[in-house]
């Protein structure tokens, strides 16, 4: 499986996702006004992934903004990563903030609150 | 129409950073979207607050952008936008044309979130993110929640009748104010 990488761009985030180390990326700010035609091809990486994973997978996650409709797409990639997690492989997802950014936190603190793997919260 | 939106020109005079009136475009609403984080970011030093109204504005412009979209007849696409600044926070005042029928869904959706706590706002936040279900635009269904949340509940509206099928919907939203 290759790896999966896209630059970042002034409405899309940077993504490296490195399939043999189960390290997976997302950093800088998610706001596409289409975010379907942004993270299709995100999601059908990680399905692929999901597939053949690695024993350990960790997702950064280290956005400055997201618009809601991202915010819905990082829930459906959450979800790909509870299967693994159900299926008692390692699997942390590692929520980076500001230290002065509340709303970024709260964020945080929402999915943590949703979905069933091992969020940890961490001040950048 | 143009009474109520110069009402809000007058009243908000003095603190005025950024002001649209026209038809709109993935581009310049990228503009636009650049422009008040530039000013921000001069002027807004407490992170939170700047990043929140930031949020915002993304949400309600691409929120004007995706309802564009639908409209086949050009006379509709305009759309208002105005942010100013007031005491020690924001004011963001948007209007933009809907469809007749949906204004009364959208001023339901207000009332009803806007009277509910912080800790009640947070909870259906969360219920409506895990529920996961996208508009057929692509959208998240969840933005005007999300404005109203960060907003604490501060979201007032005003629906002006245009003709028999379209009215001009026009939002405030204080933060920090």
């Amino acid at each position: 499986m290759k790896e999966f990488v896209l630059k970042e761009t002034n409405k899309t985030p940077k993504i490296t996702f490195k399939p043999r180390s189960g390290l997976l990326e997302i950093s800088g700010k998610s706001i596409p006004e289409n975010s379907a035609q942004f993270f299709d091809p995100v999601i059908d990486w990680i399905n692929e992934y999901v597939d053949k994973p690695a024993n350990t997978t960790t997702m950064i996650i280290k956005l400055e903004y997201f618009n809601t409709s991202s915010s819905k797409y990082l829930v459906e990639i959450f979800r790909k990563l509870e299967i693994l997690f159900k299926s008692d492989k390692n699997v942390l997802i590692k929520w980076f903030y500001e230290e002065e950014d509340e709303d970024m936190l709260e964020s945080g603190q929402d999915f943590k609150e949703i979905i069933q793997v091992p969020v940890e919260l961490n001040m950048i | 129409m143009k009474d109520i939106i110069r009402e809000y020109e007058i009243k908000y005079e003095e603190q005025v950073l950024l002001s649209y009136n026209g038809k709109g475009s993935d581009e310049l609403i990228s503009h636009m979207i650049e422009l008040a984080k530039n000013k921000l970011d001069k002027i807004e030093s407490n992170v939170t607050l700047k990043k929140r109204v930031m949020h915002i504005i993304i949400e309600i412009l691409q929120n004007i952008y995706h309802h564009k979209v639908e409209f086949s007849l050009v006379d509709y696409q305009t759309f208002v936008f105005y942010l100013f600044q007031k005491d020690n926070g924001y004011i963001l005042v948007s209007g933009n044309y809907v469809p007749g029928a949906k204004t009364k869904i959208i001023s339901d959706w207000i009332d009803h979130f806007s009277a509910l706590s912080s800790i009640e706002l947070k909870k259906a936040y969360r219920r409506q993110l895990m529920i996961g279900a996208f508009t057929h635009r692509g959208g998240a269904g969840l933005g005007l929640l999300d404005i109203i949340r960060k907003s604490n509940g501060n979201v007032d509206y005003k629906v002006v009748p245009v003709d028999k099928d379209y009215s001009f919907f026009l939002m405030e939203v204080k933060i920090g104010c």
